[in-house]
């Protein structure tokens, strides 16, 4: 029978058994537990593809012990779970190569980043480490845009960039740690470069 | 018995992508108004350049030497550069443009966001002219990206600056330009000297003048697509021995030649393939040469069709009034 002479049937709503949504449990490393639903996992691939291969049931998920994530204080991870739950169902978005990239910072995502900066530093890393696509897209426009109409010495000052003579120092300090020798080695290279020799050995 | 994440996902994923446990470290000590960048994870660094428009990635580049060295991890083959050494400007993939201009007082950078511009203004003084050479190589030290278009027009003054600006890209990169534009120079070794050395593979249009004796070796730009040649001094039979080398093809890029004169000097011997100067004059249909989707060029009005050993179609024209140009069309097949 074709499709257009199928007989049509009223359906009683009512009848058909709606699923259980399943929620599972997470807990900081500062012992904050949340419960989280199912959809709103699937914005973390790294969380998404976690529950799938532990295969918990309902039943699982509230007999036993909430999965921890061990890197991940209760401040950040609540802020983590705010975003997946509001934005759950939305399809992950892909990247077009577009340049520069074009992200739209929503107001629900504005308001969740209105934090301090130490957080949103935090929240980043997070996004970062699970794997959240979006919530990485729209926190890291959100520090592009502490860039817009600055100078590199305001730059320097706001992205806390090391200016070249504090990079030398540094990376002088870490041989020095590594290595005492090192810097004797260097100087040694140093000065028959200046003295015109073409090789060191 | 509680369930740990790490060892989870370690059991969980075999990728090498994720080192969770090692570098993972947020701990960061803020102050109000700062954000400290580089310690964000390599992906999240590279999200934050992505949402930067060129302009801002190029301010950044000039904080420190560990900044422009991180710039180009957004993909160098996002950019290209375009030169002009009149407008003493540079763009950035047609869009942005860095343009320098000199002042008064102390340098500063000014970015016009909504005209997509920055302007760097320097102070005057005698190295003034080294400063568009200056930017660029900041500009190509960050983006790590080659210049792909030359444009010099000093119809108005003379500034052997193009010279060093032009050396400086051709030291700077092995990939050819793809188009070189350059209006009237007055030290003819100067252009001699650089044509030797700049390689083109689009566009080549060269206006050089009152000039004297300039007869350039065409075969120079045998890798062009396109090439205009203004007050050229080239005779009938520095013709006739280039479209002989294209009949035998050896210019298989040109698809467009111009070539202007105050006005060719004709013997009764002169032909060009052995056609005579009349019959390259003749009325015909009216045909447009699209060479690729952004660059076309005037209107074939006539002429004769001719063909390649290698079968290649193309029709030449010349200049009915005044005998002032030549012209090669070569259609796709």
């Amino acid at each position: 029978m074709s499709v257009e002479n199928a007989p049509v049937v009223d359906v009683d709503e009512a009848a058909i058994p709606v699923e259980k949504k399943m929620y599972y449990r997470f807990e900081s490393n500062d012992k904050k537990e949340f419960r989280v639903s199912e959809l709103a996992i699937q914005q973390s691939e790294t969380l998404n593809r976690l529950v799938e291969a532990m295969g918990y049931t309902s039943e699982d998920v509230e007999n036993k012990p909430a999965i921890a994530i061990e890197n991940i204080d209760g401040k950040t991870l609540k802020l983590v779970f705010q975003w997946c739950e509001h934005h759950k169902g939305e399809a992950i978005p892909v990247d077009d190569g577009s340049v520069p990239k074009i992200v739209e910072i929503p107001e629900f995502d504005a308001k969740l980043m209105d934090i301090d900066n130490g957080l949103l530093f935090k929240l980043i890393w997070a996004a970062d480490y699970l794997n959240i696509v979006q919530l990485l897209n729209v926190s890291c426009k959100k520090v592009a845009n502490m860039a817009q109409g600055k100078t590199p010495a305001q730059l320097r000052r706001v992205y806390l960039l090391p200016s070249d003579e504090e990079d030398e120092a540094a990376k002088r300090a870490a041989q020095e740690a590594q290595d005492p020798r090192a810097r004797e080695v260097e100087e040694e290279f140093e000065e028959r470069k200046r003295q015109g020799g073409n090789s060191f050995f | 018995m509680g369930v740990c994440y790490s060892k989870l996902l370690k059991t969980t994923f075999n990728s090498s992508k994720y080192s969770y446990d090692v570098n993972w470290s947020p701990e960061w000590s803020p102050t109000p108004k700062t954000f400290p960048l580089l310690r964000l994870p390599f992906l999240a660094l590279l999200e934050v350049f992505k949402s930067l428009d060129p302009i801002e990635l190029f301010i950044l580049s000039q904080c420190s030497r560990k900044a422009a060295s991180s710039i180009h991890f957004v993909g160098s083959k996002k950019w290209k550069l375009s030169v002009d050494v009149r407008e003493q400007s540079i763009n950035i993939n047609d869009i942005y443009r860095v343009a320098i201009t000199e002042s008064s007082i102390k340098p500063t950078w000014i970015y016009d966001r909504r005209m997509k511009m920055l302007f760097v203004k320097y102070q005057k003084n005698e190295n003034n002219k080294l400063e568009l050479q200056k930017v660029l190589s900041q500009l190509q030290s960050a983006f790590r990206c080659p210049v792909t278009s030359f444009e010099y027009n000093g119809f108005w003054k003379s500034d052997q600056c193009w010279v060093s600006v032009l050396k400086c890209i051709v030291q700077n990169q092995v990939q050819p330009l793809e188009s070189f534009v350059l209006t009237r120079s007055w030290k003819m070794e100067d252009l001699e000297r650089a044509l030797q050395n700049v390689k083109v593979s689009r566009q080549i249009r060269i206006r050089i003048h009152a000039s004297s004796f300039l007869r350039l070796d065409l075969m120079m730009f045998k890798s062009c697509k396109c090439i205009e040649l203004s007050f050229s001094w080239l005779t009938i039979s520095d013709l006739d021995v280039f479209m002989e080398e294209w009949k035998a093809g050896n210019l298989p890029s040109l698809r467009y030649m111009l070539i202007r004169n105050d006005g060719f000097h004709w013997y009764w011997y002169d032909q060009i393939l052995g056609f005579k100067r009349d019959e390259m004059k003749q009325l015909g249909a009216r045909r447009k040469l699209v060479i690729d989707e952004n660059l076309s060029v005037d209107e074939c009005t006539g002429g004769v069709d001719i063909q390649a050993d290698n079968g290649r179609k193309a029709t030449i024209q010349m200049d009915r009034v005044s005998d002032s140009w030549f012209k090669l069309f070569v259609w796709n097949n």
